[in-house]
């Protein structure tokens, strides 16, 4: 692709970017959200058209018009999104829109039997080809999409951050796929935000800043994460995460203890506790039970089948999210767009949503003060940092990095203790990342509680006073934030040994008894 | 892949498969019990010659519900292209000219209402609605809301039972739904309909034109129409603009209480003949009590609330464990 | 529009169509409507006088009273399909109690009012606690309901005659010059305008239609109120019931027959989005105006009603393309 332009109505997405793969190669495309990476290669799979500049396959220039004719010259996509249609199977999902035919008659038996050949030649034989998509792990439908993608046998394959929703060990799987790909002599453009993947499995980096092309490197054992953030962003790396100053604070009492909680098939009756002023880190691998057990706090897990949640030392019955907020405790899911925003309202009313009682006029006159909720939601923003046109701005038009903040807000306006995130950062870009960060640092200082559930390690390492470690149910380890590196959490995550939970359990029987003497 | 099922979710499972069947058959048994005539053939001859028309129409609106676009002009548009069948009659006399009028004015209106739904972002509800509207509007008006009586040799040939049980609506139901099967099953139009419901923009990302398989299922549910309109005129022996009030509302009940979903992506017309035959057992039954219409409207409608209770409730059966003792949360409603 | 912070991050300005687009939104509705207004009343020269308007009011208050439930229940996501059946079975509960002198005029109103709720109540218990899609429980209550309230009649000798003097006063009265129910509606727009914009569960009833699970996860009672929407819009069907009664001086079986389709076309004129979370109660209002003139006009002009159903039909298709050409320029 050579100086390629792409001009959106008042952005300049992309400024004579010029890029290069060759086969055989996985070569990355590295860069914030917002450089410019997905338009780029909307531009190479016939998404977008470029506003100047030309593509160029085997040094011959194309046009693609439309995704289809990309298609056709060995282009194809693997967004990040999954395009695959639950309630189709895995075989008539793999050949949707190009069904095998006779006369008008759908040859189910051909479809089948090729979808077959694909995932076999992929080395995915244990799934499934009449399977239902909606039914298969998410990582198994992550292949599904790729298999679909390799069954147009592509000269290029570009994955847009295939990994994200991947566990570690699913991910190295998908590389071991890639690299038997790259052997049969396919160009594989990999997007990812995590770089320790681009240090271990790509043979090229191209970094983009706002839509510039910073530079274009190999990725050797020389290169570093660090390395790769300063050209990232374009400036020296100050440390993203929390400065642990105030020694881990013991004697602060617990706001939370969690006896014995049973989810059914999740979660196999865990123990654990919080503290004020302490941010609690928990991790694991996807589906290890970690969000099923923080929602089950929030009232909003089906199937909870045991357990008990005291909230200061008291026993409380937690069945939806009203009972939940009444004890003082939040929750801020991974999903901001289904169970956050409120896309079609404003900012103003995103914040006060959950507050809204606090801006009664009066007992006699239940009607709310506008001019008070206005003022209120304007503080909260300020506070947080919104970056935005007006409070009465439709929160749809914000990036998702300040949506989030706009959410955290609609809490901090709430004022309660224990607040609970899932993956807080997940889809920011780095410089709102470090921002969270910095409110949930503060905000365990003014002496709230905070949990923080996330599969990122670095995160977790980053932010958490204490992190648990959960593998199948269990919490297996318990960590403070001295004695743990990514290596040991790696290592539990993945199962850890069995003397090792017996640990973990014994750390937790130990401060009930310390609680109860508080 | 044997599933373990305890005995809540077993008797769930029984309820979900069979609940229809024996709501079916508790009602037969009711209605044989008040009325000897009930159980007889030709009184089973007249079930299904009184809902032809909800039958075929049935059709259509499965695959409509398949894809998420709900069709609410079903009954209008029979009246309509019934009026227009009639108007042609009346202009030619050509029975075979005025049936293709017929036909084709029932695709016309489909292909009319499909082609706004696809290039346009309104909502079906919207678009269907009004065509329920202005579709019966004109009907009534083109007609001055008299009938147009259709003296041809062709009613009678409708009307005739072949040696005493198969009459040709019968005959055209089969047609229908052999038709039907096999454009949801074996062709893309169905496979689409399908992916449609589950995910339209997916299916649009896959390089399907959606919008144009869109406008063939309204094309499809169009002909449908067309037929269950000529069935109507043959019954009645004449174009009738008030005809069929009320039958886009049956035909959806019927789809539903067959176990298709509202929320698309699923189903089949498998599912549509069990709700068919109930719906029309208990129209039939109701009306041969010889009820007052408050009566009629009270037992039908209360019946079709009971049955998807039911329905709903052997679902959850299925798909929730029973509730235990948890102190800390119980089944969150999500 | 005040910029609260320095931006720091580059926003895109306010394009001139995306000001038209939400300019057509906020003001596309009174814009037809005043055309519509000029148009008619230059073509049919008895339009503006003080009666036909009067006309046009009496016609469109029942069904703008049940749009305002309607709008509410629309908001949240749902549709309700019962409150034809609903207008009769409350008029016919009502009369019957005055007819046969169990009760007097004020608290057989009530008991029919009372008896709509009932109905509410049930829709919103078999949509919300059960779990069955809005439409088709609606239906099966339209349905049922109706029957009772053809059986209340048919108890009666299948025709009730509306006798009791408070209502020939609400049919014959007006206030400055604005017919009794005209006042009744105008006053529950009133009410209902101000409750959607300043009350806790006007606000709730947005966020519950744009997004129920984070409404939930907001600590919402997201069940309970709707449920009470749909108890709501039953009353006003209710109320409709007891207008109806007044206007027909008579209550007989096809009575509130395809009100349910008016007051949804009323909805979708005034603009509101028909998956919810999005719209205004009071442009249900002008969506009712609009399709009274439009109507009366026909009349006026001695078009026959089939003709003026026919039309109405168009008319709310191309209100929906009209919605649909703002809204997507606003969203561009």
């Amino acid at each position: 692709m050579r100086g390629i332009s792409k001009r959106f109505p008042g952005v300049l997405a992309l400024d004579e970017v010029d890029f290069s793969v060759q086969r055989g190669t996985i070569h990355s495309l590295i860069g914030q959200n917002g450089a410019g990476k997905s338009t780029l290669m909307k531009i190479l799979a016939g998404d977008y058209q470029p506003t100047k500049g030309e593509v160029l396959i085997d040094e011959q220039p194309v046009v693609f018009h439309h995704p289809g004719e990309a298609r056709a010259r060995g282009i194809s996509i693997v967004y990040q999104e999954l395009s695959l249609l639950p309630n189709l199977t895995v075989a008539e999902n793999i050949f949707l829109g190009r069904e095998i035919r006779r006369y008008f008659i759908i040859d189910d038996a051909r479809i089948r039997k090729e979808a077959r050949s694909v995932l076999d030649q992929l080395g995915v034989e244990f799934i499934d080809i009449d399977q239902k998509v909606g039914s298969l792990p998410l990582a198994q439908q992550q292949l599904v999409e790729i298999a679909k993608a390799i069954s147009f046998k592509p000269q290029i394959l570009i994955l847009d951050e295939p990994t994200a929703a991947l566990t570690p060990q699913n991910a190295e799987r998908l590389f071991e796929i890639l690299n038997r790909l790259k052997g049969q002599g396919i160009a594989i453009i990999h997007i990812t935000h995590r770089l320790k993947e681009i240090i271990e499995h790509c043979d090229w980096g191209t970094i983009l800043r706002n839509g510039r092309v910073v530079e274009t490197l190999p990725i050797t054992s020389a290169t570093t994460e660090d390395g790769l953030i300063e050209l990232m962003i374009g400036q020296e790396v100050k440390s993203f995460y929390r400065q642990f100053e105030t020694p881990s604070a013991a004697d602060h009492r617990a706001l939370l203890e969690v006896e014995n909680l049973t989810i059914a098939e999740m979660v196999k009756g865990v123990n654990f506790y919080l503290r004020a002023g302490e941010i609690l880190g928990i991790t694991g691998l996807l589906g290890a039970g970690q969000n099923e057990m923080v929602r089950a706090m929030f009232g909003i897990q089906e199937r909870v089948t045991g357990g008990t949640i005291k909230r200061s030392q008291k026993v409380v019955l937690i069945n939806s999210p009203k009972d939940a907020i009444d004890l003082g405790i939040c929750l801020l899911t991974e999903n901001r767009k289904e169970e956050g925003l409120f896309l079609d309202m404003s900012v103003k009313e995103n914040i006060t949503m959950a507050s809204l009682s606090k801006f009664l006029r009066s007992k006699s006159l239940p009607l709310i003060a506008n001019r008070r909720e206005k003022r209120s939601a304007q503080e909260f923003i300020e506070k947080v940092d919104v970056v935005l046109r007006s409070p009465e701005a439709k929160i749809r038009t914000l990036s998702g990095g300040n949506q989030q903040k706009g959410i955290l807000a609609r809490w901090l306006l709430r004022d309660l203790e224990v607040l609970m995130f899932i993956e807080p950062t997940r889809g920011i870009d780095v410089g709102a990342k470090a921002e969270i960060y910095r409110y949930l640092d503060s905000l365990a200082k003014e002496g709230r509680g905070i949990i923080v559930v996330s599969p990122d390690l670095t995160e977790i390492l980053g932010v958490a006073d204490r992190i648990l470690v959960m593998h199948e149910g269990r919490i297996v380890r318990e960590f403070g934030h001295v004695e743990a590196t990514e290596e040991l959490l790696l290592a539990n995550i993945q199962g850890g040994a069995g003397n090792i939970e017996r640990e973990g359990e014994k750390s937790n029987g130990r401060f009930a008894t310390e609680s109860t003497s508080a | 892949m044997q599933r373990q099922y305890n005995f809540r979710q077993a008797s769930g499972y029984f309820f979900q498969r069979y609940s229809l069947a024996v709501m079916t058959a508790v009602m037969v048994l009711i209605f044989a019990l008040v009325n000897d005539n009930f159980l007889t053939l030709s009184n089973f001859q007249n079930v299904l010659e009184q809902n032809a028309a909800l039958a075929i129409v049935a059709v259509g609106v499965t695959f409509g519900l398949i894809a998420r676009v709900l069709d609410l002009s079903t009954g209008s548009a029979i009246a309509l292209s019934g009026v227009v069948l009639g108007l042609v009659f009346q202009a030619t006399q050509n029975i075979a000219l005025a049936l293709g009028a017929g036909i084709a004015a029932a695709m016309l209106i489909g292909l009319f209402n499909g082609t706004i739904i696809a290039k346009t972002d309104i909502n079906p509800v919207i678009v269907t609605l009004a065509a329920y509207i202005w579709a019966r509007g004109l009907a009534l008006a083109l007609t001055e809301k008299a009938s147009i009586v259709i003296q041809s040799p062709m009613v009678g040939f409708m009307n005739t039972r072949f040696s005493g049980l198969v009459s040709p609506p019968m005959v055209l139901i089969v047609l229908a739904y052999l038709l039907g099967f096999v454009l949801l099953n074996k062709t893309r139009l169905g496979r689409y309909t399908f992916a449609i419901g589950g995910d339209e923009l997916a299916t649009k990302e896959a390089g399907v034109r959606t919008d144009l398989y869109k406008i063939g299922i309204f094309l499809t549910s169009g002909f449908m129409v067309g037929i269950a309109s000529i069935v109507t005129m043959a019954r009645m022996g004449a174009a009738e603009p008030n005809a069929v009030f009320g039958l886009e509302l049956d035909a959806i009940v019927a789809v539903i209480i067959g176990g298709n979903k509202m929320s698309g992506g699923e189903g089949g017309l498998r599912m549509t003949i069990f709700g068919v035959i109930f719906l029309a057992l208990l129209n039939n039954g109701l009306s041969t009590m010889g009820l007052r219409d408050a009566y009629f409207y009270f037992y039908k409608g209360m019946v079709i609330l009971l049955v998807l209770f039911v329905e709903v409730t052997s679902r959850r059966m299925l798909t929730e464990p029973a509730p235990s003792g948890a102190s800390t949360a119980g089944a969150a409603a999500d | 529009m005040a910029v609260s912070q320095p931006n720091r991050q580059a926003l895109s300005p306010i394009s001139w169509t995306e000001s038209l687009g939400s300019w057509l939104e906020r003001g596309g509705t009174v814009l037809v409507l005043l055309l519509l207004l000029i148009i008619f009343s230059l073509s049919a020269e008895n339009f503006l006088k003080v009666q036909n308007l009067q006309n046009i009011l009496r016609q469109i208050a029942i069904t703008a009273i049940i749009g305002v439930g309607m709008t509410l229940v629309i908001l949240i996501g749902g549709i309700d399909l019962s409150v034809g059946s609903v207008v009769l079975f409350s008029a016919a509960v009502m009369n019957s109690l005055i007819f046969n002198q169990v009760l007097p005029a004020i608290p057989a109103i009530l008991v029919g009012l009372l008896a709509a709720a009932l109905v509410g109540l049930i829709n919103g218990w078999f949509v919300e606690r059960v779990g069955i899609s809005p439409v088709i429980v609606t239906l099966g209550t339209m349905i049922a309901v109706r029957g009772l309230g053809q059986m209340i009649l048919w108890i009666n000798n299948s025709w009730l005659w509306v006798r009791d003097p408070i209502f020939y006063y609400i049919k014959t009265t007006s206030w400055l010059a604005i017919p009794i129910p005209a006042v009744i509606m105008i006053v529950l727009y009133v009410i209902a305008s101000i409750a959607m914009k300043q009350t806790v569960f006007g606000r709730h009833i947005y966020g519950i239609g744009g997004n129920e699970r984070a409404a939930r996860l907001c600590g919402i009672a997201t069940q309970r109120e709707k449920i009470w929407v749909y108890v709501i819009c039953a009353l006003c069907a209710g109320i409709g019931g007891i207008l109806m009664g007044a206007r027909l001086g008579a209550i007989s079986p096809g009575v509130g027959q395809g009100m349910e389709f008016e007051a949804i076309t009323a909805v979708i004129l005034g603009g509101t989005r028909l998956s919810g979370g999005v719209g205004r109660v009071e442009r249900t209002l002008l969506g009712a105006i609009i399709v009274g003139m439009i109507l009366n006009y026909m009349t006026i002009m001695g078009i026959s009603a089939h003709y003026q159903r026919a039309v109405t039909g168009f008319i709310i298709l191309g209100a929906a393309l009209l919605d649909q050409l703002s809204r997507t320029r606003s969203n561009k």
